[in-house]
């Protein structure tokens, strides 16, 4: 039978979708398959490049370019699904702007600061570089240098970035931008558990009766799970869902039990449900006697501010904020009764019956509840606190490691769990959950990498926000990004980030694939390769690992993250930037480079082109002559194995959809600690936390303390800011597709309307919004999406135009070091009412 | 990238059951677009076919909005030139499975 191509295009189009929802293929669609058309478009997996779901999609090339995608049926995760943003990715890559050489600051033909951009060539570009290395490190030492690299690193990215930076360089200030989304999660996961990332898996979603989401918009921001969610709350009508947060947003539309609370009260509410499980006796008592101990952290932790700050001054535990002492049962629940129903119900502004409702959801034995989280709770300057609390109500009732009961911590980016979290690239860690302030963590790492005692410092390097300070402080003399655009998502931008950015002590470079705001505000810009460009993996929510194969060529002169970092290590010597007592303990490395030390090693060396798999391209093994991104995965998977995040071998992932670590002799593990599911539960044990040595879980005792900042008479409304599903994060890629942008032009204040109306003001006025530390114009929206209650404005930080974050307090939480864009005070001026 | 371009997409759309043949009417009536499958579960098959892309984001959007609608999302999307679009494709063999489709 003969069709036009648009009609083979829509009977595929058709067909793919129902069998994705598992329908009967209609006959006019039925007629496809096996021909020509198809075999013209060469179809192949890759991981979706944005959020933490970790869908995978098929994307269709023809020549060197991406021309369709669609849902990957073969999936686990997203079964045939495809996200809007998923449809960008055939999009994302072909922005005109798209930056294809590298670009110096100049001026009379050498670099200046106060120079313009000019396009000059990889060597002069890379050797510059290493020069600012190398004198920085030799007449300022190695805490002058540092990186901020992102949850969108591949796996091997991260890694080697890790190693440049803690082995190489010696220098521990290297942290991910997943410091702004996830340092929160981590810290908590690592006080419960011992352990990071999630027990549970998505599988989850449909054993679980009851869903509970504490400050996450999961309809917007994960669609693909949230259809998940749909379709158990519908295929099972007693399942209810309950939603959380300070604003009214989307996911409100399948509550059951819809609450928006007033900032900063979800600690008092999630007390009162450990209260509530204890006064009618709910308490799993076999499970908490064997399985967890009780613990007070300490109080008073301030704010992560600067340490000169009178709220840091003013408490007492902000040096030490991550401590806590041993407490029983009996005091534990002393402790939380001063969280009643009436308290929570007055503070938090949501009625008692919903309270009570949502209490009995983990109150119930015979509900399986799964909990969801993303920024709500992260962006807290008590952010570990909640994870904490949450765990708490799981812990109590045994509710966690089986089906359906399960604590679920979402992330945000691609690899915030397979590349920041797990290879360990925050200032304080080292792969698979070590850590540098370690003696024995260090060595295992140095005797991995093959390096003399000492190499790794012990000193925790500077997080994100410390590292925008020393910026601006001169502390910090190079400052290299990747993957990210800091100057848009990071906090208090004119007070602190500009100005440190913009130091003249300062050299920044900045890798990017478009001219974001960060790369802007650079000294240096290196045009990077992204997603299919390259080989690359990625590690999902769940503790998928997947890989994907280079299936186009990155335009003009771009080039991988991975690229650039061994093409740097190349220019510097290991004595460049070693000191002597180190050298004389290795006299074997005193002329090597750091290429050498690093990568060249004899084992990220050790695997031949042969290796790769026919027919795809690899820009960066081709140019180093070895297949480097199984080296490094080979190299880096050596710090798991054993210890449970075991990974499985390189040349199973390009087969397959992923697995779920530890993997174990091929087999993956879908409920840890558990026994029947999780390898290293020793036989007998049941439950079995082990990576803590008690192999108990702790229930943290934490009391309410109050935000920062709130509002006042001069800065009467609170201000939460966040994302809208069309934009990712800054929106430097999904801004570059010119439909997109029209859908949501501009960010928006969303505010309610009687309290617009009070402000003299209307839908579309220009208003200006106004903080203790910058300001912003906007247009006001009372309706659509995003429905804040009164005395609470919501704007998005995807505008470039219009950032937001120039108002948002630098606030952290005081143990994980995460910025809380979710609360602040603000005024707001009308400009011209419209 | 020629500049005018061909979308062919597809969404997969969950109405609430008894809400569904108000959806496909709903759906019908939009222009670019046509449902190519429904069943009892309130789920529907949606094509849209636009030179502007947009359009694919309006629906989505529209969907989402719409009382009855739990979730619209998208499956598949290519990209053609449509002044080739309607050359016959090179033949094609009649021969459906749900396998049949690209992996």
């Amino acid at each position: 039978m003969k069709m036009t191509r648009r009609e083979f295009a829509k009977a595929n189009a058709v067909a793919v979708a129902a069998a994705t929802a598992g329908m009967a293929i209609p006959a006019a669609a039925s007629n496809l398959i096996t021909n020509a058309e198809l075999t013209r478009l060469n179809w192949n997996k890759a991981p979706c490049r944005f959020c933490g779901v970790g869908c995978s999609v098929m994307v269709g090339t023809q020549g060197n370019r991406i021309v369709a995608t669609h849902g990957d049926m073969h999936s686990e995760v997203n079964r045939g699904l495809n996200c809007v943003k998923g449809y960008f990715l055939s999009k994302i890559l072909y922005g005109e702007d798209r930056l294809q050489q590298p670009m110096l600051r100049k001026r009379n033909g050498v670099y200046d600061k106060r120079g313009d951009f000019e396009p000059v060539s990889w060597d002069e570009a890379l050797d510059l570089m290493a020069d600012k290395f190398k004198t920085a490190i030799r007449d300022h030492g190695p805490e002058s240098v540092a990186m901020f690299g992102s949850g969108q690193w591949t796996i091997w990215e991260g890694y080697a970035a890790s190693k440049l930076f803690k082995a190489g360089l010696r220098s521990n200030n290297i942290d991910p931008n997943a410091r702004h989304c996830m340092a929160s999660a981590v810290f908590a996961f690592m006080r419960a558990f011992g352990s990071d990332e999630p027990m549970g898996v998505y599988d989850d979603i449909e054993h679980a009766n009851a869903f509970v989401l504490w400050g996450s918009n999961m309809a917007e921001m994960h669609p693909i799970l949230w259809t998940r969610v749909t379709d158990r709350r519908l295929s099972y009508p007693d399942t209810q869902v309950a939603v959380l947060s300070t604003f009214e947003h989307r996911s409100f539309d399948l509550a059951d039990i819809p609450m928006v609370m007033k900032p900063n009260a979800d600690v008092v509410i999630l007390n009162y449900i450990a209260n509530h499980i204890i006064q009618t006796d709910r308490v799993d008592r076999d499970f908490v006697e064997n399985h967890t101990n009780f613990v007070r952290a300490v109080d008073d932790i301030g704010y992560g501010l600067r340490d000169e700050h009178p709220l840091q001054q003013a408490a007492a535990n902000a040096d030490e904020p991550n401590r806590w002492s041993e407490m029983s049962f009996d005091e534990f629940a002393d402790h939380v009764a001063d969280f009643t129903l009436e308290r929570a119900a007055r503070e938090s502004g949501v009625s008692e019956s919903r309270l009570e409702r949502l209490a009995e959801l983990y109150a119930d034995p015979d509900i399986k509840v799964m909990s969801f989280w993303t920024m709500g709770v992260n962006q807290h300057t008590r952010g570990v606190w909640v994870n904490n609390l949450i765990y708490n109500l799981h812990l109590l009732t045994g509710k966690i490691s089986e089906p359906g009961n399960s604590p679920f911590s979402l992330t945000g980016q691609p690899s915030a769990c397979g590349t920041a979290r797990e290879v360990g690239t925050f200032a304080h860690r080292l792969p698979a959950d070590r850590v540098v302030a370690n003696p024995e963590h260090r060595r295992e790492a140095e005797e991995i990498w093959k390096l003399p005692e000492g190499t790794v410092p012990e000193k925790v390097g500077f997080h994100a926000v410390e590292q925008s300070r020393k910026l601006k402080d001169g502390e910090i003399k190079v400052y290299w990004t990747q993957v990210n655009n800091n100057m848009q998502a990071g906090p208090n931008t004119q007070q602190e980030i500009l100005p440190g950015w913009r130091n003249e002590e300062a050299f920044v470079i900045v890798s990017d694939i478009y001219p974001t705001a960060s790369a802007q505000a650079a000294d240096l810009i290196l045009p990077a390769a992204s997603w299919v460009e390259k080989e690359g993996a990625f590690g999902n929510s769940e503790r998928r690992t997947q890989f994907f194969h280079q299936l186009v060529n990155a335009p003009g002169e771009a080039r991988s993250d991975l690229w650039q970092m061994v093409e740097l290590a190349k220019r510097i010597d290991v004595a460049d930037v070693w000191p002597s007592e180190l050298l004389d303990s290795a006299p074997e490395y005193r002329d090597k480079t750091l290429f050498e030390l690093l990568y060249a090693n004899g084992q990220v060396d050790s695997y031949p082109l042969s290796d790769m798999e026919e027919g795809y391209a690899n820009q960066e093994a081709e140019a180093f002559g070895f297949y480097i991104q199984k080296g490094l995965f080979e190299e880096y998977a050596r710090f798991g194995r054993g210890k449970g995040k075991d990974l499985d071998y390189f040349d199973t992932y390009h087969q397959n959809r992923g697995k779920r670590w530890p993997v174990v002799d091929g087999e993956e593990t879908l409920w840890r600690y558990r026994e029947g599911y999780d390898p290293y539960v020793e036989e007998g044990k049941g439950v079995q936390f082990y990576a803590k040595p008690d192999d108990r879980a702790l229930i943290f005792a934490v009391p309410d303390e109050p935000p920062p900042e709130i509002p006042d008479e001069e800065y009467p409304y609170w201000l939460s800011t966040g994302r809208v599903l069309e934009h990712w994060h800054t929106g430097s890629m999904t801004r570059r597709v010119p439909e997109l942008h029209r859908a949501v032009p501009a960010a928006l204040l969303y505010m309610h309307p009687e309290d617009a109306r009070e402000e003299g003001m209307r839908r579309g006025s220009e208003v200006k919004v106004v903080s203790r530390r910058g300001e912003v114009r906007l247009r006001v929206e009372t309706r659509g999406r995003v429905r804040p209650p009164r005395g609470l404005v919501y704007v998005p930080f995807f505008d470039a135009n219009r950032l937001i974050n120039n108002v948002v307090l630098d606030t952290t939480d005081p143990i994980s070091k995460q910025t809380d864009f979710k609360k602040c005070a603000v005024r707001l001026e009308l400009v011209s009412l419209a | 990238m020629p500049n005018e371009a061909l979308h062919i997409a597809s969404l997969l759309v969950h109405a609430r059951p008894a809400q569904r043949q108000e959806v496909a009417q709903w759906l019908a009536a939009q222009p670019e677009c046509e449902v190519s499958a429904e069943d009892a579960s309130g789920k529907l098959v949606v094509v849209v076919e636009s030179l502007r892309e947009v359009r694919i984001l309006e629906l989505i959007d529209a969907l989402q909005l719409r009382p009855g609608v739990l979730g619209a999302v998208l499956v598949y999307h290519q990209v053609l030139d449509p002044a080739s679009a309607d050359e016959l494709a090179d033949s094609i063999q009649p021969q459906a499975t749900a396998e049949g489709v690209p992996t």
